[in-house]
């Protein structure tokens, strides 16, 4: 603030301190203050306009950024991985060639698609958002014009004020004589400044909500076009996509379950994707210390549990424990993955998920069913959610009740931890 | 970390820096190159996967922002013309067409990408951190096995006056290796198996990426096309011939004449 500005700041001080405590008289012009309120509306609008404009604008280009790099990440899983790059035999072809294809002509149309729409975009930039920026640099100098009315306002209440005040005084000195004087001819130059200010505002601000009303249409218009000429080449474009890779003739979800089959299942067998989950013991595992009244219960459970459960796999492969005794005990420690692993060394193969013993189900020709024991609540996707006391039917039993069993409840099947229920 | 993870750590990283330093290396390291070929490889993909996964919620969040700024642009205009009361019901048509395609496209298409595209995604990446504890594991495992295999051998050139130390230290070099075997070989042979799994699993979310793109693009399209007839049917020709960007210089010019926009 400059030197004069900071002293036209100190005296108007008084004054506004009572304009903002409604002390004395302050002037209120109602036409004004309405226009005063219809040009803030506008000043917010416009505001919003020149700022989701320009939102909109990062926000397509955005979009088509992602579709390509989404496919070009898609295509670093299409391609084949080898562990020694620099060695061009370590390539296999276990890769997907078609998919790589589709994914190449795919950021082709993309790119392509980008391009095209560069001059629309350039045309939302140039022709959209400059205007209304422009516009929000013209609403600030009128936003600086009210101000200046507003302290001119500021100096009229105040020197008419000064001006009553001495008028009012009974006997008038000379000196009196001479303040009224000049707070006469003070007010007078207020009152100017003032109405000059206040009617300037009332006279224009109207038709600057007129013109601005003529502003947006033809704006919006623009703006409209762009973005139908926007669409419709986007549209276009992809409407035209023809990448024999794609069963484009069924639906989005349907062609996916469709494409997919049960390849989640089949992937979530790996026991290495369970290290931690199915691992060294989950955490609020029932039979400790937070269900302490249960833990007897628990342990009850364990006995029974294992005289009839099915035997683990370790004591199946006889010779297996015995040349591993001691593996065999830290291995336990370790939790379940290290069982099947040893289990399926010993085998030489993947380990297969534990069958229920057949003599088990001998003479059930449903599946065995268990009563759940505490509330689980599903943690992923294929988890089944039930709450203590309800009847399991268990489908696949895990080798021990560490694991995850399968089960149905309700019309739902899905995983659940064997240690959350008890067999009936 | 309990009392026991911070002694195995400490004596880890012992055996790490024994391999490290010395003339002779204290320690011999064990490598297993096809392992470590199968690791690199899972490395690759985990980072293609993760990329993956970026891409496909930051298009979500594109579009949705897209459909939200048209939204606000919307509201914006309607409140311009609001003023002059909505006479030919163009801003009203506009925001109608905006609010659908905000209401209806977007969240009809936002299940079927959730359900095709995200959710397989982020549940494949989700295996990423246990695996990775595995990996972790085997290393830790080979580290205890080496440092093991080293006593051994120290013992066997320089016996000690003991003589039940060195059964001791070969037993349990013996348990070290068992336990990294187990699970080297797990990791050995199931990561390449999910490398193999990696294309079935998520190449069905590219094409239904594709096809929810194309969807968007049809409806979004035809929305917008339908404002079109609360327009004059000039108004077309006006926009390709420039002439609504001249008026709307006009009128910019005209306001900034007015006094009140000069700094009086």
């Amino acid at each position: 603030m400059s030197l004069k500005g900071l002293q036209k700041t100190l005296v108007r001080a008084p004054q506004t301190f009572k304009q903002r405590f409604n002390m004395g008289e302050t002037t209120k012009d109602a036409v004004y203050i309405d226009a005063e309120r219809r040009f803030q509306e506008l000043e917010t609008e416009t505001k919003k306009l020149h700022e989701e404009s320009s939102k909109y604008f990062n926000a397509i280009n955005g979009m088509l950024d992602h579709q390509i790099e989404f496919s070009r990440a898609i295509k670093e899983i299409y391609s084949p991985i080898s562990g020694r790059m620099s060695d061009p035999d370590s390539f296999k072809d276990e890769g997907n060639q078609a998919g790589i294809q589709a994914c190449n002509e795919y950021e082709e149309i993309v790119k392509e698609l980008k391009v095209t729409l560069q001059p629309e975009l350039g045309m939302i930039q140039q022709r959209v958002i400059g205007p209304a920026s422009e516009l929000m640099e013209i609403i600030k100098a009128v936003r600086k014009t009210t101000l200046k009315r507003a302290h001119k306002q500021l100096d009229y209440d105040r020197h008419r004020a000064t001006l009553k005040k001495i008028q009012e005084k009974p006997d008038k000195s000379l000196k009196d004589e001479k303040a009224l004087f000049k707070a006469e001819a003070e007010a007078e130059q207020a009152t100017q400044d003032y109405e000059y200010f206040n009617d300037l505002l009332k006279d224009e601000l109207p038709k600057l909500f007129r013109l601005e009303r003529e502003f947006v249409q033809p704006l919006f218009q623009s703006f409209y076009y762009m973005q139908l000429n926007v669409f419709y080449t986007l549209h276009e474009r992809m409407q035209s996509i023809d990448i024999g890779y794609f069963d484009l003739s069924l639906d989005v979800e349907a062609a996916f379950n469709k494409k997919r089959g049960d390849i989640r299942e089949e992937t979530e067998k790996l026991t290495i994707l369970h290290f931690k989950t199915k691992g060294s013991g989950r955490p609020g595992k029932p039979g400790v210390s937070k269900y302490a009244a249960e833990s007897k219960y628990a342990q009850r459970r364990k006995s029974e549990d294992s005289d009839r459960m099915p035997p683990p796999p370790y004591s199946a492969e006889d010779d297996g424990e015995s040349t591993v005794p001691v593996g065999r005990t830290r291995s336990s420690s370790l939790g379940s993955p290290f069982l099947k692993a040893a289990a399926a060394k010993a085998k030489g193969a993947a380990p297969p998920p534990p069958k229920p013993k057949p003599s088990r189900l001998a003479g059930h020709s449903v599946h065995p069913t268990a009563t759940a024991l505490y509330d689980y609540e599903a943690q992923a996707e294929g988890d089944l959610s039930f709450s203590a006391g309800d009847i399991i039917e268990v489908t696949v039993r895990g080798a021990t009740e560490n694991e995850w069993w399968q089960g149905t409840l309700k019309g739902k099947s899905g995983q659940f931890p064997g240690n959350y229920i008890k067999m009936n | 970390m309990s009392w026991s993870g911070f002694v195995k750590n400490v004596n880890r990283k012992t055996t790490q820096v024994m391999m490290k330093t010395g003339p002779l290396r204290h320690v011999e390291k064990t490598n297993d190159r096809d392992y470590e070929v199968e690791e690199r490889r899972y490395r690759t993909l985990e980072g293609a996967a993760t990329r993956l996964q970026k891409e496909s919620k930051g298009y979500l969040d594109s579009l949705r922002a897209m459909t939200a700024s048209q939204m606000r642009i919307a509201e914006t205009i309607d409140a311009f013309y609001g003023d002059a009361g909505t006479r030919d019901g163009v801003s009203r048509s506009y925001k109608q067409a905006v609010e659908d395609l905000d209401a209806e496209t977007i969240k009809s298409l936002d299940g079927p990408y959730r359900t095709t595209v995200l959710e397989p995604i982020m549940r494949f990446c989700a295996y990423f951190p246990d695996i990775n504890e595995c990996i972790k594991k085997r290393n830790n495992k080979l580290l205890d096995y080496d440092s093991m295999r080293s006593k051994v051998k120290k013992l066997v050139d320089k016996p000690d006056k003991d003589p039940s130390k060195l059964p001791r230290a070969e037993r349990e070099a013996e348990l070290a290796k068992t336990a990294y075997e187990q699970l080297n070989e797990q990791l050995f042979t199931e990561l390449p198996q999910l490398i193999d799994l990696r294309v079935p699993y998520l190449d069905p979310s590219f094409e239904a990426l594709v096809k929810i793109q194309l969807r968007f693009c049809a409806e979004a399209y035809s929305r917008m096309a339908q404002v079109q007839q609360y327009l004059d049917a000039d108004t077309r020709e006006n926009y390709a011939q420039g002439h609504l960007d001249t008026k709307v210089e006009q009128v910019l010019s005209e306001i900034r004449d007015l006094s009140i926009a000069g700094t009086v």
